[in-house]
């Protein structure tokens, strides 16, 4: 019984340092990712891409296959490993902000809104610095106060957000880099392959975390089926707009029973045939109260 | 000049015009990976207007689709995307490859080589069919 006993508090024991081991790991494989997108912004973008997607599959393959020993030598900066958990702590709530303005660096974010005061409130609360939208500003400012009121959710907290935070971190690089550099010359691949590589490469990233453990959610935007349903309620959108072109062509009865009622020519409708040219289609047709549900409901 | 088959001219109008609508009036956030989805979902639109003789504008069309999605995603880059998802010559009868040509030809005068990228690709998937 006692050996039991005994046995279970070892395993217990070993299962709360693989944790610390993972965290640290992950906060040092965060660090790479960093300075890794800061030392290869000044190359050209598709090669960065490229540079990364292979670091990213290597490190995720490693840290999967649980060969931390490895990640952890490639990964640590000559001198600044750290082998207590505690210590990493301190230095990343005692850096927070200047970790922030490198992170918003790193990731190429060099506009106003991401390097705003309100995204360095963060960095010193929670420290994080997304340099990302201020929605991911007022998500982390609104865990940040929990963290705050709740010590126990902290650490529980912590990690949700340093994963969630590096997906948007890499994110808002490859997304700003894409609508900052047109790459006409390369265009032998076309937009949409690169940004379903992209895509894919923030997947991975997100995976890796999953597996690890660490994170809870993907990004609304990279879950293929919100994306699909988005452009399902846009291609009803573009139905009811088409069904609405057709109403606006009444029958040759109808128009016949209609100006027949007596109201004069006012009013009288002209006879369209359709299909008919569109010349300003949309810009007079006020928006709409739009529930795909209901639409297709009703259409059936 | 080739006549156009059953006025599709027209239903191709409508229906650009509607997914533009859609893009527009959408009440969510329309990111750029959603305006070059709906391009990709449109290859068969473009496909069957070249097959109906019909020469759509390319760049006036990516005009369209960038406006509507807040230019959020320039047209020239949408303009490439649209012609991306153009159907393969070899695949098309006579008419239809000038009538592809002339589609082309708008895009190439405004952006000089175009025609020889593009050209390029359809090469490259031309052998990997075979």
């Amino acid at each position: 019984m006692e050996q039991s006993k005994t046995h279970n508090q070892a395993h217990q024991h070993d299962a709360h340092d693989n944790r610390d081991h993972a965290r640290r790991d992950d906060m040092q494989w965060t660090q790479y990712i960093t300075n890794l997108a800061a030392n290869k912004l000044s190359q050209p973008r598709s090669q960065t891409l490229k540079i990364l997607e292979q670091q990213l599959a290597r490190l995720n393959e490693e840290l999967v296959t649980g060969d931390s020993s490895r990640v952890k030598e490639r990964l640590a900066p000559s001198g600044e490993q750290r082998s207590d958990g505690t210590a990493n702590e301190q230095r990343r709530e005692g850096d927070g902000s200047v970790t922030g303005a490198q992170n918003a660096l790193a990731v190429g974010v060099t506009d106003p809104v991401a390097l705003n005061t309100d995204n360095g409130l963060i960095v010193g609360t929670a420290s994080l610095g997304t340099g990302s939208s201020d929605t991911n500003a007022l998500r982390f400012a609104g865990a940040a106060r929990v963290e705050r009121v709740n010590p126990q959710v902290q650490s529980l907290n912590q990690e949700m957000l340093i994963g969630s935070r590096w997906v948007d971190v890499l994110w808002q690089f490859i997304v700003t880099n894409q609508k900052r550099v047109i790459d006409l010359e390369r265009l032998g691949i076309e937009p949409s392959e690169r940004m379903d590589l992209q895509v894919d490469m923030i997947r991975q990233i997100a995976a890796t975390y999953e597996k690890l453990g660490l994170l809870t959610r993907l990004p609304d935007s990279l879950h293929e089926a919100h994306e699909c349903k988005k452009v399902d309620d846009i291609r009803t959108m573009a139905l009811v707009y088409v069904a609405r072109k057709m109403m606006d062509v009444a029958s040759p009865t109808e128009i016949a029973d209609e100006n027949d009622d007596g109201s004069g020519s006012k009013n009288k409708k002209q006879r369209i045939d359709f299909p008919r040219s569109v010349i300003s289609p949309y810009e007079g047709i006020r928006p709409i109260e739009f529930d795909p549900a209901e639409v297709l409901r009703s259409a059936a | 000049m080739l006549s156009i088959i059953n006025r599709y001219d027209e239903v191709f109008q409508i229906e650009m015009d509607g997914w533009c609508f859609g893009i527009t009036n959408y009440p969510g956030e329309v990111s750029a990976q959603i305006v070059h989805r709906i391009v990709r979902e449109l290859a068969s639109s473009f496909q069957a207007a070249i097959e109906h003789n019909v020469v759509f504008d390319i760049l006036d069309l990516a005009n369209k689709f960038s406006n509507a999605a807040r230019c959020l995603v320039h047209e020239h880059e949408i303009a490439f995307a649209i012609m991306a998802q153009l159907p393969n010559p070899a695949n098309l009868h006579e008419d239809q490859q000038c009538v592809l040509g002339m589609v082309i030809d708008k895009v190439e005068q405004k952006y000089p080589g175009a025609l020889e990228t593009f050209y390029k690709r359809w090469q490259i998937g031309q052998k990997e069919a075979a």
